[in-house]
């Protein structure tokens, strides 16, 4: 670890170390922020393992095969496990398919929405890696003002995308008067919107309008003067300019309490986003809810690939045929 | 007097091929003195015959696990045994979980979907269709299913659900346009064919199915040919040949050892002649003329087996392998049929493979054929289009060899607008060829026909058995003596310069 970076990051747990918790915020934060937090990555984790497993455990059919047919393939002249699994990547990867002329019509806008949500949702599971990097010592250090644009470009693209998409969702079954639209489809479409939503506000609020040494201090002095990191505001400086926010150190520091073991560190880490942040506290809360949905719900999707019957089966080789043929007509045979 | 309903409005798609046919408000004012309250279109009629079923090996003890037939079952007992059977399905099939499980109802499927765009029908579109097998899975197979039914769109199966099941499930094409076009690849048909599967186990096929598959089972081939009548037809065409060539060509049926086992469909001698004629054409052109034989036994690439259950695809498959093992072959070669060649393909090949005999479609024959000069073709004076078969197109490998067929022997080839994988189904896939569906048909495969005759060709060519029965009845419905329907193998036997 870097010796300024491992400074830092000791400054940041000692800080957090130093707050007092009122029993009555301990309990909350500890029901719903380390057990319901823990529980949620619990459900996720098994309940992923039993789907897959449970989808591995499913054999192919009687005789091992797909009612009398050795492979379901869907593409031609896939001969190969690698090329099925090129198919199924390519398609997973860019939508293609969605691009494909019917009567005249590309779904350009379907494709767009969709792949930009897709995208930006990775995106932005993949900036909030670098909190769970952060917890292990292994933060990746990216300039504040990128972090603030990148992270908040993408989640307003996905949140933007999403509405698009439920729009969309309407728009079918209202037009082809195709029922497509269940409870279930719009839960989750409301949860990813409070969940983005929440954590694209909480992000806004975290951050000084600009990233000059001047904003950043005022920006300091007028949210942390108070409360219990009063006392450290010259190092919230300190640790505002290395990591972006406070916010982000402090789900970082949650994310550490969790993940050593030291849970009243996380219930000091949420109880000073609490006062500073709350927005995030309701960010965290619909995505851990959304972490236990996962598993249960058409979510598992994403996970369905491996599992494709196109990737299994016997695969045929046309060609030897032909030259037995041809060997047949010129008489070679 | 009572007022009549008119049908629901037809919602409109970009460049809509429905309303482009002629006969588009003469059947609007049909549909809705036929069906004044329902849009559930036709009730595909049952095959409930006892002697019948059992020919058909739909039978107490063998095929059919259940312990009576389903003419026989108590209401109740057919929902329990499809509940039952559906339930250990879902433990034994990992495709119809998956397909039941992941999708996300994003309704790109619906467009796709010429019986949708047939009927308008909200269980005839993919999705609407697997949503009424998907209600009962989260019922049965989901704790917030059961929980939350209303929420989730759970439904407990009732004989009204067991109905509709039977009535959509049943006007699905098995052509997987869909599952083309699904981002998740979701295959309606195979979804179809499962609980296609559990209604034949309780001995309930459609009828036109019911008929061919007893056939199948009795006969080897599936318009109840026996070798008597295969062989007076092949004296015929034998004549047939000689007055058109000069030439002597011989029809070798029941030879007892061949390097070639030659499979045609059934229909070849019947409705299809010219096919039959392009296929010994060729076969006598190439000088193959002694070295190969078709069988009486196996005188059949069609498979309804693929529309009704595993036991009956793989039973036909064996024969075939049997019959090509018992004469020696040591190549087997595929005549024109769409929903055959999957079955062959991706059941018998891998078969056959394992005996050491390969297989091959007549079609990549002759295209090799043309493309090395070992056929000499003249130029048809025909302009012709080709519609791919679904189930040669998407996953069977033939989309080039017929285009390089027909671009040789015709004057000109025009390439339509659905296409190769796109390519639209001609709405009587899985057997839906019965006379009591032509309504349904007649719309179903218009957009196919619509296709072909806005490229202004004079034949439609396609080298698929139910396609060659289908569209002429569509064609004479929509657009009388305007377009040709046609094997490819014609055009070849009518080119070919022996």
């Amino acid at each position: 670890m870097d010796s300024t970076y491992s400074i830092y990051w000791k400054l940041a747990w000692k800080i957090v170390e130093s707050v007092k918790v009122p029993l009555g915020a301990a309990v909350f934060i500890c029901a719903l922020y380390v057990a319901f937090a823990y529980f949620a990555t619990a459900v996720l984790i098994v309940g992923i393992i039993y789907r897959l497993a449970r989808w591995a455990a499913t054999p192919k059919g009687p005789n091992g095969l797909y009612w009398g047919l050795y492979r379901l393939t869907l593409y031609p002249n896939v001969h190969s496990y690698w090329k099925a699994l090129g198919w199924i990547l390519v398609r997973m990867f860019t939508f293609y398919t969605l691009l494909k002329e019917n009567y005249g019509y590309r779904s350009v806008g379907f494709w767009f929405g969709l792949i930009l949500f897709h995208y930006c949702i990775w995106s932005t599971l993949l900036f909030h890696g670098n909190n769970i990097a952060y917890a292990v010592g292994m933060y990746f250090h990216v300039p504040e003002s990128m972090k603030y644009w990148l992270g908040l470009g993408a989640g307003a693209l996905a949140f933007i995308c999403l509405i698009f998409l439920a729009i969309r969702r309407a728009y079918v079954q209202a037009h082809t008067k195709v029922k497509i639209n269940y409870i279930d489809d719009w839960l989750l479409i409301f949860l990813l919107l409070i969940i983005l939503g929440f954590g694209l506000a909480a992000k806004i609020t975290a951050y000084p309008t600009s990233f000059t040494e001047s904003a950043v201090l005022a920006y300091v002095k007028s949210h942390y003067s108070t409360g219990p990191l009063a006392p450290y505001i010259h190092q919230v400086y300190e640790l505002m300019r290395e990591y972006g926010s406070v916010m982000f150190m402090l789900i970082g520091e949650w994310f550490r309490g969790l993940m050593t073991g030291h849970i009243m560190h996380a219930i000091k880490a949420m109880y000073l986003e609490m006062i500073y942040h709350p927005l995030e506290l309701v960010h965290v809360f619909f995505a851990e809810l959304f972490l236990i949905y996962i598993p249960w719900s058409k979510m598992i999707h994403m996970f369905m690939f491996p599992f494709n019957p196109a990737l299994y089966g016997k695969f045929e080789h046309k060609d030897t045929a032909l030259n037995l043929a041809i060997d047949i007509v010129e008489g070679r045979r | 007097m009572a007022e009549k309903k008119i049908p629901p409005p037809i919602p409109s798609l970009k460049r809509d091929p429905i309303p482009e046919s002629p006969k588009y408000e003469e059947w609007k004012k049909w549909y809705a003195e036929k069906f004044p309250e329902s849009s559930k279109w036709i009730n595909a009629r049952k095959l409930v015959v006892e002697k019948f079923l059992r020919e058909a090996e739909f039978i107490p003890g063998g095929f059919v696990k259940t312990r009576d037939l389903w003419f026989k079952l108590s209401p109740e007992e057919r929902i329990r045994y499809f509940i039952n059977r559906f339930r250990e399905m879902l433990r034994n099939n990992r495709a119809l979980r998956l397909y039941l499980e992941n999708c996300t109802h994003c309704g790109y499927c619906i467009d796709k979907c010429h019986m949708w765009m047939a009927t308008r029908d909200y269980h005839n579109s993919p999705v609407g269709r697997a949503d009424l097998i998907r209600s009962i899975f989260k019922y049965y197979d989901k704790l917030t299913g059961r929980l939350f039914s209303k929420l989730v769109d759970a439904k407990e199966l009732t004989e009204q659900l067991l109905e509709e099941l039977w009535i959509y499930f049943h006007q699905c094409t098995e052509c997987r346009r869909c599952a083309y076009f699904c981002p998740f690849g979701i295959d309606t048909a195979e979804i179809t064919r499962a609980v296609r599967q559990i209604f034949a186990e309780m001995g309930m096929v459609y009828e036109f199915v019911g008929n061919t598959v007893r056939s199948l089972m009795l006969t080897g081939n599936q318009m109840f040919l026996n070798p008597k009548a295969i062989k007076a037809v092949f004296d015929w065409v034998e004549e047939e040949l000689k007055e058109e060539t000069g030439r002597d060509i011989k029809i070798p049926l029941d030879r007892p050892k061949a390097k070639i086992l030659f499979l045609p469909s059934s229909t070849d001698v019947f409705t299809n002649i010219d096919t039959l004629k392009g296929f010994v054409k060729v076969m006598y052109a190439l000088g193959l003329q002694d070295k190969y034989t078709f069988r009486s036994e196996v005188f059949e690439i069609g498979n309804f087996g693929l529309f009704v259950s595993d036991y009956h695809l793989m039973k036909q498959g064996n024969r075939i392998v049997e019959t090509a093992v018992k004469i020696g072959a040591e190549l087997v070669i595929f005549g024109e049929c769409g929903h055959g060649w999957r079955a062959f393909k991706n059941y018998v090949v891998p078969e056959l493979e394992k005996r050491g005999i390969k297989a091959i479609h007549f079609l990549q024959l002759v295209a090799w054929a043309i493309k090395k000069g070992k056929l000499k073709v003249r130029k048809l004076d025909y302009v012709v289009t080709y519609h791919d078969p679904c189930n040669l197109a998407r996953a069977g490998d033939l989309i080039e060899e017929p285009r390089i067929i027909l671009r040789a022997v015709a004057k000109e080839f025009r390439e339509r607008e659905h296409n190769k994988h796109r390519t639209l189904c001609c709405g009587a896939g899985s057997g839906l060829l019965g006379d009591d569906v032509i309504p349904l048909r007649v719309w179903a495969g218009w957009p196919s026909v619509y296709d072909c005759w806005k490229t202004g060709a004079q034949i439609m060519t396609t080298p698929c058995s139910i396609d060659k029965a289908q569209f002429p009845v569509v064609i004479e419905y929509h657009i009388p003596g305007q377009l040709m329907c046609k094997g490819v193998s014609d055009l070849v036997g009518w080119a070919l310069e022996l």
